[in-house]
């Protein structure tokens, strides 16, 4: 059978960086999905714009053959390439807002494909509302009048998948589709990919960063290094059981929520990616891998096939394939005993935070110990956000907070790129921080204790990496004396290797100097590191607040519920969210809350009729300390089992 | 089969789009310790455009400094009248006999008075306004703003027209009228600057560090927004050059016997049937300097904004 | 630049704002006249006319009294429709003024018809050839064209057509009986020369505009789904890369209504750019009163018509009215 997409030995160049994508090679069969995961700079992108033919204009493809459905993308003239894009392939974008034209309503916009393959008028119309019935909106005809930016992130992605699909393509390209989404929605614009793929039988390019993700919903993966291959199986047992030294790091890198605080240091993988373009002779990986040998610098390793124990075959680029790396060191325990009855550090009482019209945050209470890590987890538009910015004085709000510490309350941005001022260099931004906050430190010993070299002081932020520049930030903000900090979203953009040595990092300098933490994430993994107690937001409310292991143990609200459920399961542990067990998503349309009302009654599949969306919810209360505020009585509240916390791996 | 890229992809400029196309997906760090601003300068002094501007402007500030050192007369009759151009004028005469060349180098001088005094002024007051606006929002910020609403449904000239005529006509005249106009324009700009700064959480930090606003605003926020103030400037001294030469041309400037360029052109534009020398060489010295101190000012956006 | 949340806010409050800004503008013109030395009578009788002769002159015209008397009765006069004699002229300004702004919206409408679809012609041309020699030659040229003052364009012009190859008339007078052919062909030099500022400046625009269409993820997806050339650059490239140009389109067409002040002058052309020159030197307050703002309300008319347009062509300005 030909295959839907055929890559052989593909080498992409940019004019100014040099060879992008080295000698790649692989197919998908018709039917099947591939993964192709890297972190950033890896040149996954590339690889899909040299598919679409569609490279910047200082790209180059240096070598190789792309086919898709048995013809050479490359080997068409212009008008044999409209066709193949218009009828072959289609593709699915990161950032489905910018994809679609934001001034044609969508329904023309799903409609062109339609015209080009011949059709118009009722006939272009009805198929439209098919298509956009068929991705999960239950009023197309009402969608198709909309504009994209009358749609939320989610439902644009539903109408750009609704276009790839109207040309039932052989070859259907995944670009990040989910990146950028929230948790319930990624799960369901997901589940509607695997859904259509049956239906389609098309060749499916999944690219991303997220492993767990592939594992779950592709047949084999392909993990890119540097431009290279490095390893390529079936995608649940390559996770489950990686053999290149590369992909057991990116594996360890990850947070688990399976894992409850301080069982094992994340960082697995030294160095960073930047490395591999020095690397003239032997493995690209080797200065980044423990297990190099003389060899590995010396010659490189071909993509071979390897047999992992009890698996299947798979391709490994490695000459010490299976060779398992050291254990990972252990993380330094707590030295500080946080109390519960003790004073807290911090007292939020009733606060409340209006955006003209919008409340962000609405009457919340809440304490944090000294000592402690608060994990603060909702989606966008949840009121973390605003609640961190509220404890720490940068904006204005109704209700009271009293704080007791005796040093500051400093907070780590989301954005390692804002939070630095770019004219500055690392050296006056740490000196001046350490002269405002009172700290009896030095520059250099302070860029030592985050792990930053004197080298890089001189440096302004552009001439750091980002997980440099976010070092930069922690260190600022531990200048001084601190008894806060507030860490908003501090590894959401940054890779996995990257942010798995940022959380040992904030692990350890917590540990170390005894500070609280609220630490504000959308991940309930990256929480789960970290965090000793953790609330729950939805909507401006806090609906949940308890100890981490209680809130995990369960009962739980049912929000925090569906947040778990589409959260995507540690691949380690064999169980990937199936069919089975699907995943309880966002519905495409969601309910607009009655303002008295709980605001996840219009979501919430265990809502009581003529209660919940009515009557505000009372707060019950599971165990001591851990509150949930629903019309459920306890015993009705969503509990799952979690497989016990397990030791290092 | 080596076969370039991107059918169906329309030609983008290969510098901007494309390298930060690669760099997002690349990780590439080749500026790495060059400071920007020097950078900046040897981008500049690469491209054509900027050296040609640059060359006009120092030519034109040589002969506004220089034409008395260097004996031109630009106020006495060296010729017959309305002599064409030839090698002891080689701009020709005008109806009085005076040279042209001289009278075009001598008018200069009042354009290169009045422009940069008039631009220096509306940026040192637009700068400040703008910074406290953006950064405290507020009264000051709603004034600013008003008053932009009623300056811009305005046509500018006869506003400025209308100032210089009521307060006499001269060179001092034009140049408040002009900086009163610009101001707000100038702050309008660097409030839309600060309030992007802003949006960036280094500045949230400094606060969160215990920053006094003085300290965050010419620390923090001014080096940041220094280009757009910069290029602002730039392009605001060009229309100061645009607004002062047409004001002269109206009569509303400079006065007889200046050789002010405007003015010039405007009393000679009678004669250009028999002598189009006598219009022609001035507006030239107009649209040189002008032109020039434009494509300094895109030369400048376009590197800075990079 | 401004943004695409702001225009909404900006249309409502120009709109709500154009009495305040003619009462402003009204306030402003008198009172620059006041401070203006020199004695309207005076002027107008010369030097021989008695004090007695020249004091009654004014009062016949309305020109005794304090400041701020004159100023009252006047508005009071301007609203219901006695807008009063000119001095200069010593004709009613209503006619007058009305008449001579209708000769200058027929130059700047013929300067936008000429020049805008060259301007956006050369914009897609360019951003086309983005890089390339004949791009950067362009750019240069809508640099210089942008920013040269208008009497330097229309001497220039006036060289090169009228005084070389004697195509078009030195002078662009119109009387009684000129017949429309004949207006035609003396309007287009004044025409270019008005309009040449803001081509060069639309030019520009629209290049900026369609180079940042084309890079877009959006111009990507219409690539990709197979569409043919035509129809892309007709429903995806067009209206998208246009935008920024209408959003600026409303100053330019203010700014063209400051350069016929100049352009009026320089061609000896009729308008009421001219007359507000003229209004100005010789101090004829009426004239100067009712033309200002014949000029201020046409240019917040123009403002609040592309503005409007503005809103129009794009929905995501059209639909943040609702309640989110």
């Amino acid at each position: 059978m030909t295959p839907a997409l055929q890559v052989e030995d593909l080498s992409i160049s940019y004019a100014a960086s040099g060879p992008v994508v080295k000698g790649l090679s692989f197919a998908i069969a018709p039917g099947e999905s591939y993964g192709l995961v890297g972190e950033s700079g890896c040149g996954k992108t590339t690889v899909a714009m040299a598919v679409a033919r569609y490279l910047p204009a200082a790209g180059r493809i240096t070598d190789g053959r792309l086919t898709v459905a048995g013809r050479d993308v490359y080997d068409l003239d212009r008008e044999e390439l409209r066709t193949l894009r218009s009828s072959a392939m289609a593709m699915v974008y990161q950032e489905p807002g910018r994809a679609l034209n934001p001034t044609m309503r969508v329904g023309r916009q799903i409609g062109e494909v339609f015209e080009l393959a011949g059709l118009n008028g009722d006939v272009v119309r009805a198929e439209v509302e098919r298509t956009l019935r068929r991705v999960g909106f239950h009023e197309p005809a009402g969608v198709a009048v909309r504009y994209p930016h009358e749609l939320s992130g989610g439902q644009q992605q539903r109408v750009v998948i609704a276009m790839a699909l109207a040309v039932r393509p052989a070859l259907l390209i995944l670009d990040e589709p989910t990146t950028g989404l929230d948790a319930r929605v990624q799960a369901g614009v997901l589940a509607l990919i695997d859904e259509l793929r049956g239906e389609l039988d098309a060749g499916v390019l999944l690219i991303s960063h997220n492993l767990p993700l592939i594992a779950a919903h592709c047949d084999r993966v392909g993990i890119l290094y540097a431009g290279e291959l490095v390893e390529e199986g079936d995608a649940r047992e390559v996770v489950a059981q990686p053999t290149h030294p590369y992909t057991q790091g990116l594996v360890r890198s990850l947070p688990s929520i399976d894992e409850s605080k301080g069982l094992r240091r994340l960082e697995s993988i030294p160095g960073s990616v930047a490395s591999a373009a020095a690397v003239q002779t032997g493995c690209t990986f080797a200065p980044r891998c423990e297990l190099a040998t003389e060899r590995c610098r010396q010659v490189a390793p071909e993509l071979l096939p390897f047999s992992p124990e009890g698996g299947q075959v798979r391709a490994v680029s490695c000459h010490r394939a299976g060779s398992a790396l050291p254990a990972a060191r252990p993380l330094a325990p707590s030295l500080h005993e946080v109390s519960p009855d003790g004073d807290p550090l911090l007292r939020v009482q009733g606060l409340t935070k209006r955006y003209g019209p919008v409340t962000a945050a609405s009457a919340v209470d809440l304490d944090i110990r000294p000592g402690e890590v608060l994990g603060l987890v909702g989606e966008s538009g949840s009121g973390k956000t605003t609640l961190g910015r509220c404890i720490a004085g940068l904006t204005s709000y109704e209700g009271e907070i009293a704080f007791t510490g005796a040093g500051a309350v400093q907070m780590v941005f989301q954005s390692p790129d804002a939070s630095l001022n770019p004219r500055r260099t690392v050296r006056a931004v740490l000196g001046r921080a350490i002269k405002q906050l009172g700290g009896d430190t030095s520059v250099e010993a302070l860029a030592a204790q985050v792990g930053l070299g004197e080298a890089l002081l001189d440096r302004l932020p552009r001439e750091l990496s980002g997980g440099q520049k976010q070092r930069v930030a922690i260190a600022r903000a531990f200048a001084g004396p601190v008894s806060l900090v507030v860490c908003d979203e501090p590894v959401s953009a940054l890779d996995v290797s990257v942010q798995a040595k940022i959380l040992d990092l904030l692990h350890d300098l917590q540990v170390d100097r005894g500070v609280s933490y609220l630490f504000v994430s959308h991940d309930l993994a990256v929480i789960r590191r970290l965090a000793d107690r953790i609330g729950v937001m939805y909507r401006g409310e806090l609906v949940e607040i308890g100890a981490a292991d209680d809130v995990f143990a369960g009962p739980r609200h049912p929000y925090t519920e569906a947040i778990l459920r589409a959260s995507i399961d540690d691949p380690r542990a064999g169980r990937g969210s199936t069919a089975d067990e699907a995943p309880s998503a966002a519905p495409a349309e969601e309910i607009a809350p009655d303002p008295v009302g709980c605001a996840f009654a219009g979501s919430c599949p265990q809502a009581i009729a003529g209660v919940c969306a009515v009557q505000a919810p009372p707060w019950r209360e599971p165990a001591v300390g851990h509150t949930i505020r629903c019309h459920l009585p306890v015993p009705e509240l969503p509990i799952r089992s979690t497989p016990s916390p397990r030791g290092p791996a | 089969m080596s076969s370039t890229a991107a059918e169906g992809t329309l030609p983008l400029p290969a510098d901007g789009s494309a390298r930060s196309r690669v760099s997002s997906d690349g990780a590439l760090l080749d500026l790495r310790a060059v400071p920007p601003a020097r950078h900046a300068w040897r981008t500049l002094l690469r491209r054509p455009t900027f050296l040609v501007g640059a060359g006009f402007v120092v030519f034109w500030v040589a002969a506004a400094v220089l034409w008395k050192p260097l004996g031109f007369d630009p106020l006495g009759p060296t010729g017959l009248p309305l002599e064409g151009p030839s090698g002891a004028h080689p701009f020709g005469t005008d109806n009085l006999g005076r040279d042209m060349f001289a009278r075009v180098l001598a008018g200069a001088q009042p354009t290169l008075e009045v422009a940069p005094l008039a631009t220096l002024v509306a940026t040192a007051f637009g700068t400040a306004l703008g910074l406290v606006a953006g950064y405290f929002r507020g009264v000051v910020d709603d004034v600013l703003m008003r008053s932009f609403d009623v300056l811009y449904a305005f046509p500018q000239i006869i506003s400025v027209l209308l100032v210089a005529s009521a307060f006499g006509h001269s060179l001092l005249t034009l140049v408040i009228a002009i900086a009163i106009f610009f101001t707000p324009i100038i702050a309008r700009t660097v409030r839309s600057a600060v309030l992007v700064e802003t949006n960036h959480q280094y500045v949230e930090a400094a606060r969160l560090q215990g920053e006094r606003p003085t300290w965050i605003l010419a620390r923090e926020i001014l080096p940041n927004i220094l280009p757009v103030v910069v290029v602002e400037a730039t392009i605001r001294l060009a229309y100061a050059i645009f607004v002062s030469a047409g004001l002269s041309f109206l009569g509303l400037g400079a006065q007889p016997p200046s050789p002010d360029w405007g003015l010039v052109v405007s009393q000679n534009r009678i004669f250009v049937q028999n002598a189009w020398w006598c219009a022609a060489f001035p507006a030239l010295g107009i649209a040189t300097l002008v032109v020039s101190v434009n494509l300094i000012a895109d030369n400048l956006r376009d590197v800075t904004s990079r | 630049m401004r943004t695409r949340s702001d225009t909404r806010r900006v249309v409502l409050r120009r709109a709500a704002q154009i009495p305040f800004v003619l009462l402003v503008v009204s306030v402003l013109v008198f009172w620059l006249v006041a401070v203006v030395p020199g004695n309207p009578g005076r002027n107008a009788l010369s030097q021989y006319a008695s004090a007695a002769q020249v004091a009654a002159w004014n009062a016949s015209h309305g020109l005794d009294g304090s400041t701020l008397h004159r100023y009252f009765s006047w508005l009071g006069d301007f609203v219901s429709g006695h807008w009063g004699t000119s001095v200069m002229l010593d004709t009613p300004v209503l006619g007058l003024v009305l008449g001579r702004l209708v000769n200058s919206l027929l130059l700047g409408l013929l300067a936008f018809v000429l020049m805008t679809p060259i301007a956006v012609a050369v914009g897609f041309y360019q951003a086309h050839r983005a890089g390339r020699p004949s791009d950067r030659a362009l750019t240069i040229a809508a640099v210089s064209l942008s920013s040269m003052p208008e009497f330097v364009v229309g001497v220039g012009l006036i060289i090169i057509f009228s005084v070389t190859i004697r195509w078009f008339p030195v002078h662009s007078e119109i009387v009684g009986g000129t017949s429309w052919s004949e207006r035609l062909r003396v309007m287009v030099l004044p025409a270019i020369t008005v309009g040449a500022a803001s081509a060069g400046y639309v030019a520009r625009m629209v290049r900026a505009g369609v180079i940042e269409t084309l890079a877009s993820a959006s111009y990507r997806t219409a690539v990709l789904k197979g569409l043919p050339r035509g129809r892309i650059l007709l429903r995806h490239v067009a209206r998208n890369s246009l935008l920024p140009t209408v959003a600026v389109l409303g100053t330019q067409l203010a700014a063209m209504l400051g350069g016929v002040v100049v352009v009026e002058t320089l061609f000896n052309y009729p308008g009421i750019g001219q007359l507000i020159l003229d209004a100005v030197l010789k101090k004829d307050i009426f004239v100067l009163e009712a033309a200002t703002l014949v000029i201020a309300i046409v240019s917040i008319v123009v403002l609040l018509a592309t503005d409007l347009g503005y809103l129009a062509l794009d929905p995501r300005v059209r639909l943040r009215a609702e309640p989110a």
